[in-house]
């Protein structure tokens, strides 16, 4: 099969073809348990293939961030858009989607039979720990790539407080996104110039370049 | 009483305004699904949840799930047309504009995102643990551990957390 050339300026890694990208969204699709994906995909797609680099990935992490849906759902997306463009992206859904799909609607009818057995609803409980771990864990990973920044660690605390309080989520979104926007812009006109760079998951070239092309 | 065009306009509402991860994902669907149309109860709800934690891939497949449950294959069919495809034409074209408009202040906003991403992965994180016990807790922290310090396979510690859970969990 051609390899796709990839829409984005992709700094390492080869040409993916989209036989193999479905070969690895079929794995992702078939072992990827607990529902968060993210740990997973870096590990297939960062660590393993070498396919995309940490600031390709963590570019993919933003944009999932604010997509509308889970965001493992709209990381796979991401990433299958940058390897493979539009056919990656519906491959990749096909193939990281169908072994689930199959699964839930052949247990949901044993499942109706079996679900006041302990041991199932034990096993059904370790698996969303699991997921939860799996969740926590590429949180973690996401923060260190991000630059460990302990502002991250407070915004993120007050996120998570004000959604446990009751205000509806897309309203934390927004408001959120304004604030840091706003801490943000604040932080890099007070930084001197030599000063030690602010922590980014931009390559220096590429927020150069974003600069030049931003100056009139 | 459900019908096919009433879930398609539901899951197209989903697909739609469900921003922010998985937590806000199932609470809006919780509150559509159970509390407002009283289509499923809060037990069948949970249910399927569970179900849909311990099988393979994303967390969307749960909505796959809670269609079949409600309609059968057509209502599969109406998941897929109304809510996997809009939400995966809205992921890529987020992804898309991300890349394309490299501008300070496109830069500045994804550095804006940094805690976004991570209050709202907690949230979600928060809200699929209100379902576990004490022990289940334990579980989740023990696989965290896990996760970052060591180089093990997601999967795999999904997997022995699930065997664990069978025996821990279910054995009393």
């Amino acid at each position: 099969m051609t390899a796709v050339p990839s829409p984005a300026a992709r700094g390492a890694g080869p040409p993916v073809s989209l036989l193999r990208l479905a070969r690895e969204y079929l794995f992702i699709g078939v072992t990827g348990f607990g529902g968060n994906l993210g740990l997973l995909v870096h590990k297939r797609i960062v660590e393993r293939r070498g396919w995309l680099d940490e600031a390709e990935f963590a570019a993919a992490t933003e944009a999932a961030a604010i997509a509308p849906g889970g965001t493992s759902t709209a990381l796979l997306v991401g990433v299958a858009r940058r390897l493979c463009g539009v056919p990656g992206v519906v491959l990749g859904l096909f193939c990281v989607l169908a072994p689930g799909c199959l699964f839930v609607i052949s247990f949901l009818s044993l499942y109706e039979t079996h679900q006041d057995e302990r041991w199932v609803r034990g096993l059904l409980e370790g698996a969303a720990a699991g997921g939860i771990a799996s969740a926590l864990a590429f949180l973690f990973h996401v923060w260190k790539v991000f630059g460990s920044s302990w502002i991250d660690i407070a915004g993120g605390a007050l996120i998570v407080a004000a959604a446990v309080a009751g205000v509806p989520v897309p309203v934390v979104l927004v408001v959120s996104v304004l604030i840091a926007y706003g801490v943000v812009t604040v932080h890099e006109r007070r930084r001197p110039a030599t000063g030690r760079p602010g922590p980014s998951s931009s390559p220096p070239d590429q927020d150069r370049a974003a600069d030049e092309e931003g100056t009139p | 009483m459900t019908s096919l065009l009433g879930l398609a306009a539901v899951y197209l509402l989903l697909s739609l305004v469900s921003v922010g991860g998985p937590g806000a994902m199932v609470s809006t669907a919780q509150r559509q699904l159970v509390v407002n149309l009283q289509w499923l109860t809060a037990a069948q709800f949970s249910s399927i949840y569970g179900l849909a934690a311990a099988a393979p891939g994303p967390n969307i497949i749960f909505f796959v799930g809670l269609a079949y449950v409600l309609e059968g294959w057509p209502g599969v069919a109406v998941a897929v047309l109304c809510f996997v495809i809009p939400l995966g034409v809205m992921a890529a074209l987020v992804d898309w504009a991300g890349d394309r408009f490299h501008r300070p202040w496109v830069a500045r906003f994804r550095r804006g995102l940094h805690p976004v991403v991570i209050g709202l992965g907690v949230f979600g994180a928060y809200v699929a643990a209100e379902g576990l016990d004490q022990r289940g807790l334990a579980l989740a922290a023990v696989g965290t551990v896990v996760l970052i310090r060591t180089k093990v396979n997601p999967a795999l510690v999904v997997g022995a957390l699930a065997i664990v859970g069978a025996f821990v969990l279910g054995g009393s």
